[in-house]
């Protein structure tokens, strides 16, 4: 076999028709930012090892997460949406609510609230970001498959941001 | 200003398939290509202030898959990682024709670090010092594996036909 057909081998096998993804964006950020928020603070606990290391005693306080100064109202936006499925009853061709459960993840923080029974969810006091938006309905797939934002959401302080979660067979 | 999260989001819908096609060619398997691809992204991700201003991201999240795949296994066995809670939806491929299984079957008779080499070289399409750069070896190490790993190649598709003419004349 040479270099030739190694390529030919190679192209055949990348042409193989490729099965819905199994990644989750969500899932990407959240063990992303863990590793990052991991990797941080082990460099700077090693820092401080220089530090104390260098100056002989002393004392090395870490703030891997600084609190925000004090006397300042809390910046934080609100997310709104609908988590809903593509046709089906009762009006078919048309989005249609369902009950279930919205989960926000990003800037290190995940929240998951219930919807109302007309599928609608807010989530208040959500610092400023981007967020990744996933919801379950018992309606779709028995809850076990999930329904995605199209995109990432971008919350901004003082502002409700409207975000839909959509339930669709690929 | 674009939001790193929001670009971040974009590059890597971008680099998607690419991403899955070479996990694939790695692995062998779409479902463990999938496991290669959701731990480089997270490594990605925790990195991404960095990542971004790379030259060519293309080729530096190449890279990372690459390495994940090898570091995996270095270890001698490999973590299926949590990807969602959900079966994945419409994952029934198109049934292997036997030609393609055979193919994959040959490719998955190379070792790990080989394929790797041969990949890159002709898959991604990289020189021998790219293939090295990526690898983090030398271009001596590139060659000799590449020649391997076609030996291993030759000897997974079996005696050509000329082989086996000259092996039935012999007897």
């Amino acid at each position: 076999m040479d270099e030739q057909q190694v390529r030919t081998l190679m192209d055949t096998l990348a042409r193989d028709p490729q099965p819905a993804s199994s990644i989750d964006l969500a899932t990407v950020v959240a063990r992303g930012h863990r590793r990052r928020t991991r990797r941080r603070t082990i460099t700077m606990a090693a820092a401080a090892v220089v530090v104390v290391a260098v100056g002989g005693t002393g004392l090395a306080t870490l703030h891997s997460h600084p609190s925000p100064p004090q006397n300042q109202p809390a910046k934080t936006g609100t997310l709104h949406g609908y988590i809903y499925s593509e046709g089906g009853p009762p009006l078919a061709g048309s989005p249609r609510a369902l009950p279930g459960t919205i989960t926000v993840t990003g800037n290190g923080i995940t929240r998951r609230v219930n919807t109302s029974p007309d599928g609608s969810y807010t989530v208040p006091d959500l610092p400023p970001g981007s967020y990744a938006l996933t919801g379950h309905s018992p309606y779709f797939g028995n809850g076990t498959y999930a329904c995605q934002a199209p995109a990432m959401v971008h919350i901004q302080s003082g502002h409700t941001t409207a975000a839909d979660a959509l339930c669709e067979m690929n | 200003m674009t939001d790193p999260d929001v670009e971040f989001s974009a590059v890597v819908g971008e680099l998607l398939p690419r991403l899955r096609r070479l996990g694939y060619l790695l692995s062998g398997d779409w479902h463990r290509a999938d496991d290669l691809v959701q731990a480089t992204l997270e490594r990605l991700y925790s990195r991404w202030r960095r990542a971004r201003t790379a030259d060519d991201i293309d080729a530096y999240v190449r890279t990372m898959l690459v390495r994940v795949f090898l570091n995996e296994q270095r270890t001698g066995w490999w973590s299926r990682v949590a990807v969602t809670h959900e079966v994945p939806q419409g994952t029934a491929s198109a049934p292997d024709s036997e030609s393609r299984l055979d193919m994959r079957q040959m490719l998955a008779a190379v070792p790990a670090r080989q394929r790797a080499v041969l990949v890159l070289r002709f898959y991604a399409d990289l020189s021998v010092e790219q293939t090295a750069g990526a690898l983090n070896c030398s271009v001596g190490t590139v060659k000799s594996q590449t020649s391997h790993g076609l030996a291993a190649l030759r000897k997974a598709l079996g005696p050509s036909a000329a082989e086996q003419k000259s092996q039935r004349e012999a007897q």
